[in-house]
């Protein structure tokens, strides 16, 4: 059955349309990556579902409720989380606070949202840097962070934007493994992504957007084969 | 010795909604005036015990402090922006109470003198210790309240908000509540501050409760001591207080060599606008924050 | 609030025009509703005809000289994105060198305003360069403005310092009243105003056609984006202050003679002055102008109804609502 189901989403922004009548289902447990070129609406279509921006028109319903318009605190508490492309930690807190401000959500004590932020920090690998303070983190550190506060938050679903930016080519396959992990965990995910070993790698079913619009959906091997999808891609890199 | 209780209190009111909250007010003189004159109002026009008043005048600040609050974040104001709107607000504050007959306009309002000590209304022979006791619990009690805010899950969530306000939306943080619980905290300590101000002056009138330089007492302390701390702002309080009291007995009585400092206003001020503008530059972090971020490393 | 798209007013209009040329319909809104308002008062008002008169012409005396101390905030901010705190005890420092002058050396007020204006260039551009400079560019807004603060504080207790709390005064040569639309109208008031508006022109001059006024447009645009093509920012930032504390010289040269100087005399201006500037669009310059004349009647033509303090609060009514509802201001970016 679906757990997330977009029916015409469309949002404009003045006279631009940066989102054109997208219309996907995402099955439960199900891991849909996403590409599309610079500019096809990847980040927006995220922050439409999320709650960070309001659609134009279309619904977005989520676990059977309509969310569509809920505000982004409403719509994370529900479930569904995302992250976000440039990383954005606390940095006036240590790693473990960053990661208990989400498990707050669910737990009110602090003892025991500590000791579940702390779980949480240890299943994605951040276990030494625990008390160090967010803001020292390198860079794959930090990735880890934010999929570490997401998880913090037990999400349903989880979308994940451009995780790997940033990081070389040996930083991120221990990445791609904790992707797996915690899809394999009972994570419905959407993956939003531009290296293509890693889409491939990952992704059951293979979302290209292009202006706007979902230009193609369906098995990745396919879907990257396909002339239209090239043709979308040409002066692109891949 | 109790003018610093004051600004310490009226500091660490300041420092929750602008230290921990991350909006910056330039008007805290509206919260102090409104727990000045509520004190001084209905103690003298309806006989109301000052601690009632103290704790009613809270609760308007409060009330106040969160509808304008939600007024400037409804209308998204942020930076500067939002900081001229404070300053602005305590301004017309001050100009009200100018023009409103029942507060005196710019006379200002007299606490009626009792005969006799009284610990009920809050009431002492100047030089009374009993004064100092009051400020110093006061004061206990603020920071208390700050560090148990801090400690807590609202105050986790705000000092989350400020450091990145999308993020902590994203994690299920409902931003907007937990600025407003944070703004309200903050204004309601800040009115005790005003009607402890009220009861050990025996006066209150616009420029003591919402003048310019009341909004300038409360920043200054914290910004000197370190922003976002909880020791912070008390350190400040001790410095400018010290310093402020060190200065005007240097006027009152100059040593020799220095007889032109007789009598002169004004050098306790510019000294610690001098420390203000040097802090600010190189220890931006204040006194405090700087130390305790050496320590750290 | 629901959506936060994390944007501010300041990020909108991160940018402002310092000077735009496409505004005649705002201009002409602008005058139309003055215009209602005041043929309101003529009719509807209950005031006398020769009050209202009155009250007209002081409200624009008074508006060119709020424009002429909201026109260097104006600049300051509109190129340094930062809210000069210290611009009212700038105009107090002015002031005070303006009776330094006449009254120890004995010059015209006049020419003293005239030879203030190299004096608080100076004064402005060393603030900037030494101190201001050190605490830019960072994200947070708030250490400018503190160190402002500091400033206007360092000043005005400097001033009591060393002139103590009495009030002293400039005598103008030209005082005196004279007649115009059968109401008298104070000389020195007059020739403050004029001298406003000769301000404006000539630092609108500058913007628009010297090579420093294209650097000054160019770093209020982007800054980034100047330094990438050569502009030394950090000594536009120096220069635009040095021009703020200018219009401050100015405006204090010219107000000298009818002001009471005491040490805070400058404080309610720096007020007067965010309530412009954000009235007009902070960072415009017509906006300034347009601030300053609003403002003036304002609160000379709502003193008619509310004595005293009254009509200053009048002022600040109006100052919440624009900010509220139009934070760009009159004169503002856009969206």
């Amino acid at each position: 059955m679906s757990i997330l189901k977009l029916e015409g989403l469309s949002k404009s922004f003045g006279g631009l349309k940066a989102l054109r009548d997208v219309s996907i289902e995402v099955s439960e447990l199900e891991f849909l990556g996403i590409i599309g070129p610079n500019g096809a609406g990847k980040t927006t279509l995220f922050s439409n579902i999320a709650g960070q921006l309001t659609p134009t028109s279309g619904r977005v319903v989520f676990d059977d409720t309509d969310i569509t318009g809920w505000s982004a605190d409403r719509v994370a508490k529900a479930g569904l989380v995302r992250t976000f492309q440039l990383m954005r930690p606390f940095e006036s807190m240590t790693v473990l606070d960053n990661v208990a401000i989400a498990s707050h959500q669910k737990i009110r004590s602090s003892r025991q949202a500590r000791n579940h932020a702390a779980d949480v920090i240890e299943r994605v690998g951040l276990g030494e840097y625990m008390e160090k303070m967010s803001g020292t983190l390198p860079t794959a550190g930090l990735k880890r962070l934010e999929l570490a506060r997401a998880l913090a938050l037990e999400p349903k679903v989880l979308l994940l934007d451009e995780v790997l930016a940033g990081l070389v080519p040996t930083e991120r396959a221990p990445i791609i493994e904790l992707l797996r992990e915690i899809h394999q965990g009972g994570v419905t995910t959407l993956f939003v992504e531009h290296i293509m070993a890693a889409v491939m790698a990952l992704s059951e079913r293979l979302l290209v957007m292009h202006e706007g619009t979902p230009l193609m959906i369906g098995d990745p091997q396919e879907v990257v084969n396909d002339p239209t999808v090239i043709e979308a891609y040409l002066g692109e890199d891949y | 010795m109790v003018k610093i209780l004051i600004f310490a209190i009226m500091a660490v009111g300041w420092n929750i909604m602008s230290g921990y909250g991350g909006m910056f007010s330039f008007g805290h003189a509206a919260f102090f005036g409104i727990g000045a004159y509520s004190v001084a109002y209905l103690l003298s026009a309806h006989g109301l015990n000052p601690w009632f008043g103290m704790l009613f005048g809270a609760m308007l600040a409060a009330i106040v402090g969160t509808v304008f609050a939600f007024l400037c974040l409804r209308y998204k104001l942020e930076g500067s922006y939002f900081a001229l709107a404070t300053f602005a607000f305590a301004q017309m504050f001050f100009l009200l109470t100018e023009n409103l007959e029942f507060l005196n306009r710019t006379e200002g309002i007299n606490i009626p003198i009792l005969q006799d000590d009284s610990w009920l209304m809050m009431q002492f022979h100047p030089t009374s210790y009993n004064y100092y006791w009051i400020g110093l619990f006061l004061l206990v009690a603020a920071v208390a309240v700050s560090i148990w805010f801090v400690h807590s899950r609202p105050g986790r969530f705000t000092t989350a908000i400020r450091d990145d306000e999308v993020a902590a939306e994203s994690l299920g943080i409902a931003v907007l509540r937990h600025r407003l619980i944070t703004v309200a905290l903050s204004c309601a300590i800040t009115a005790i501050a005003g009607g402890f101000y009220t009861q050990y002056y025996m006066f209150v009138g616009p420029n003591q409760g919402f003048g310019m330089q009341v909004s300038v007492d409360a920043i200054v302390p914290a910004v000197i001591g370190g922003v976002g701390t909880i020791w912070g702002p008390l350190i400040g309080a001790v410095v400018v207080g010290g310093l402020s009291e060190t200065i005007a007995d240097l006027v009152r009585n100059p040593p020799a060599g220095l007889e032109f400092l007789q009598g002169l206003s004004g050098l306790d001020v510019a000294i610690y606008a001098i420390l203000l503008i040097i802090i600010v530059v190189f220890l931006p972090k204040g006194i405090y924050g700087t130390i305790r971020e050496r320590l750290r490393k | 609030m629901s959506k936060t798209t994390n944007f501010s007013p300041e990020q909108t209009s991160a940018h402002p025009p310092l000077l735009k040329r496409r505004q005649t319909r705002i201009i002409l809104a602008t005058i139309a509703v003055a215009v209602l308002l005041v043929a309101g008062v003529y009719l509807l008002g209950g005031q006398p005809t020769r009050l209202v008169n009155q009250a007209l012409i002081s409200g624009v005396l008074l508006g060119g000289v709020y424009a002429l101390v909201s026109l260097g905030l104006t600049l300051i901010f509109g190129v340094l994105h930062i809210v000069n705190f210290a611009q009212g005890a700038m105009l107090t420092l002015s002031m005070y060198t303006v009776f330094m002058l006449s009254t120890q050396a004995g010059l015209n007020p006049y020419l003293a305003a005239v030879l203030t204006i190299p004096i608080m260039f100076a004064f402005g551009w060393a603030f900037q360069a030494g101190i201001m400079n050190r605490v830019m560019g960072d994200t947070s807004h708030e250490r400018p403005l503190l160190v402002t603060l500091g400033l206007s504080l360092l000043i005005i207790n400097g001033l009591l310092m060393a002139f103590g709390g009495r009030p002293a005064a400039v005598e103008s040569p030209l005082a005196g009243s004279i007649s115009l639309f059968g109401t008298l109208v104070d000389r020195p008031r007059l020739i403050a105003c004029l001298g406003a508006l000769v301000v404006g022109a000539l630092l609108t001059l500058v913007l628009r056609k010297t090579p420093l006024g294209l650097a000054i447009r160019a770093v209020a645009a982007n800054d980034t984006g100047a330094a990438l093509v050569g502009v030394n920012v950090k000594r536009i930032y120096a220069m635009t202050f040095g021009l703020g504390a200018v219009c401050v010289a100015v405006a204090g040269g010219l107000m000298a003679p009818f002001t009471s100087l005491i040490p805070t005399a400058g404080e309610q201006f720096t007020t007067l002055a965010f309530v412009i500037v954000v009235l007009g669009g902070l960072g415009s310059i017509p906006g300034a102008l347009v601030g300053g004349l609003i403002v003036g009647l304002v609160q000379t033509v709502g003193s008619l109804y509310l004595p005293g303090g009254g009509s200053l609060l009048l002022v600040f009514v109006l100052f919440l609502l624009v900010l509220f509802l139009r934070p760009q201001g009159l004169f503002g970016a856009k969206q």
